[in-house]
């Protein structure tokens, strides 16, 4: 089963060869960007210095815009390394109503196609695109820090934090990815639309209630306790890929493809 | 009898339109014309049957397995046609899409697949997307028999392809009939398919199916026929299904029982002439 998921998810990459080098170069843009911020954050918390960058007071609040800015990218963006978030359907407000993912699925599910074998093979495409964006965000990350990065937040507890980050990435992922596949292209946008909704209310609540921002209460979190959290993370991911797999595969054998 | 094709209570429900409870039965060695006006459910039957769509209700057995439970040994025996299915591949090459194809289908027959290439005059190298309407169908069709198929399920198999494709299309498909053990179920609105092919009509109506029967029978059975005059016992008579007069005409779909009555009846019959297939098809529709 595996061999010929494999053969599935090799044809399917291949013919999004474009999408990957943009969502690629995208991606290691975006950890460039993130790169002095993260700095900024260890520096605060590990160093002496107090070097925000941008901040705006409302309120008699204070709401630090490189934090926000952070958050929204660790928490709204990394789940979407399981797919090319910068091709073709997700780029189009077409996809709402062609739903390509359910078009090319009906091209698969005319031929003799197990639905074992197609369920795998979605796995293994979200697997090698999060593997891929993943590694070129976080090693961006790593590349780009200035030296004395690792002299105050070592490179084992960066490795902890990227982990924590990749598991709550993946379990995420993995609905995007049950979504696309087992839903249609009007859900998927409604899906994205409520999920970027949700993620503001809860990046509100928790400047509101803690003033501090996610990512960095994660870093905080990882130079208390560097093993738990991140177990616990990649836990919940590996729970989250097996639970969507059974729920693709089941709505695989029930859904309209046309 | 051996039943290619059990469908059983099928139904499937949509906000505006319902298909079924159909139950329809198709043997080996069989051509069956799935005819009915835009909208009256064929491709959905055909989808249903490939399980491109799920059923509400209803069971679907296909060489007598069911689909659900061996899904890939049937998909493996059939060979499928359906409008644009290959279109969210579109920046495949052709032959990229047969590779793409081919490696499902243990039977998969290289040689007849370039074979076919050939004789529809289809350039392998070209991209899906920059081919025409016609040339696309005529991709599907190769693909859908290149694996050698004991049912082929065609969703209007010819629209938009030129004339001599259509015709070869024909010649393959009759060719492919040899075998009384190959069957096709086929939706189309070509009467030169249906005339050329097809061995049984079923006729579809709003998701329903309105009437099943043998095409060179009905053929045989439905004429128009001018009378000397008209008797009255005639008028309210079941088998007559219309009524003009000036010249005195009737539309029968039961000739020879006619024929005979009105002969017994000393009245004279002027001309005789059988209707075409969509002039029958109008009239069942419309009752």
């Amino acid at each position: 089963m595996w061999k010929e998921s494999w053969w599935l998810t090799k044809r399917e990459l291949k013919m999004q060869i474009p999408g990957i080098i943009i969502t690629l170069l995208v991606t290691i843009l975006i950890g460039i960007l993130v790169v002095p911020t993260i700095n900024a954050f260890v520096l605060n918390i590990f160093g002496d210095s107090a070097s925000y960058a941008n901040r705006i007071i409302f309120d008699n609040h204070t709401f630090n815009i490189d934090s926000i800015i952070i958050d929204i990218i660790f928490l709204g963006l990394t789940p979407s390394f399981s797919t090319l978030f910068m091709w073709g359907p997700y780029l189009s407000f077409r996809t709402i109503k062609e739903d390509p993912f359910g078009k090319r699925l009906a091209v698969y599910r005319s031929l003799p196609i197990s639905t074992n074998v197609l369920t795998a093979s979605r796995i293994l495409v979200m697997l090698s695109i999060f593997v891929l964006l993943s590694a070129a965000f976080y090693l961006t990350i790593i590349l780009s820090v200035p030296a004395a990065f690792f002299d105050y937040f070592s490179f084992n507890y960066f490795l902890s934090f990227m982990l924590f980050w990749i598991g709550y990435a993946l379990a995420l992922g993995s609905v995007i990815t049950y979504i696309e596949s087992g839903t249609n292209g009007k859900v998927l946008f409604i899906f994205l639309f409520i999920i970027t909704l949700c993620l503001i209310i809860v990046l509100l609540l928790v400047y509101q209630i803690w003033e501090v921002g996610v990512v960095e209460a994660t870093i905080l979190l990882i130079s208390k306790s560097p093993i738990i959290p991140v177990i616990a993370s990649i836990i919940c991911s590996i729970l989250g890929v097996i639970t969507m797999t059974k729920l693709l595969k089941k709505r695989l054998l029930e859904r309209d493809y046309l | 009898m051996n039943q290619v094709v059990e469908i059983q209570s099928l139904e499937k429900r949509y906000k505006n339109f319902k298909l079924g409870q159909l139950d329809l039965a198709i043997e080996a060695g069989t051509v069956v014309a799935l005819l009915g006006s835009n909208g009256s459910g064929k491709s959905t039957l055909l989808q249903l049957l490939i399980k491109l769509r799920q059923p509400d209700n209803g069971n679907v057995k296909l060489f007598g397995m069911n689909i659900n439970e061996q899904e890939v040994q049937v998909k493996e025996r059939i060979g499928y046609v359906g409008s644009g299915l290959y279109e969210a591949f579109n920046k495949f090459t052709v032959d990229g899409l047969s590779e793409l194809v081919g490696h499902w289908y243990t039977n998969w027959d290289q040689a007849y697949y370039e074979m076919l290439i050939n004789r529809y005059d289809i350039n392998r190298k070209e991209k899906f997307a920059h081919c025409s309407m016609g040339t696309k169908k005529k991709i599907e069709f190769v693909l859908a028999m290149a694996h050698h198929p004991k049912l082929l399920l065609l969703d209007e198999p010819t629209a938009n392809v030129d004339l001599i494709s259509q015709q070869r299309m024909r010649e393959d498909l009759s060719q492919f009939m040899e075998d009384d053990q190959h069957t096709i179920l086929m939706a189309t609105h070509q009467q030169e398919e249906v005339k050329q092919l097809c061995d049984y009509i079923c006729l579809l109506a709003d998701g329903q199916i309105k009437d099943m029967f043998e095409k060179d029978e009905v053929q045989q059975r439905w004429a128009r026929v001018w009378l000397s005059h008209l008797p009255n016992q005639l008028k309210d008579d079941v088998r007559v299904w219309q009524i003009e007069e000036s010249p005195t005409q009737i539309v029968t779909n039961q000739l020879l029982d006619i024929e005979k009555e009105l002969k017994q009846q000393h009245i004279e019959i002027t001309h005789v002439k059988r209707l075409e297939l969509h002039e029958i098809m109008e009239y069942i529709l419309q009752s």
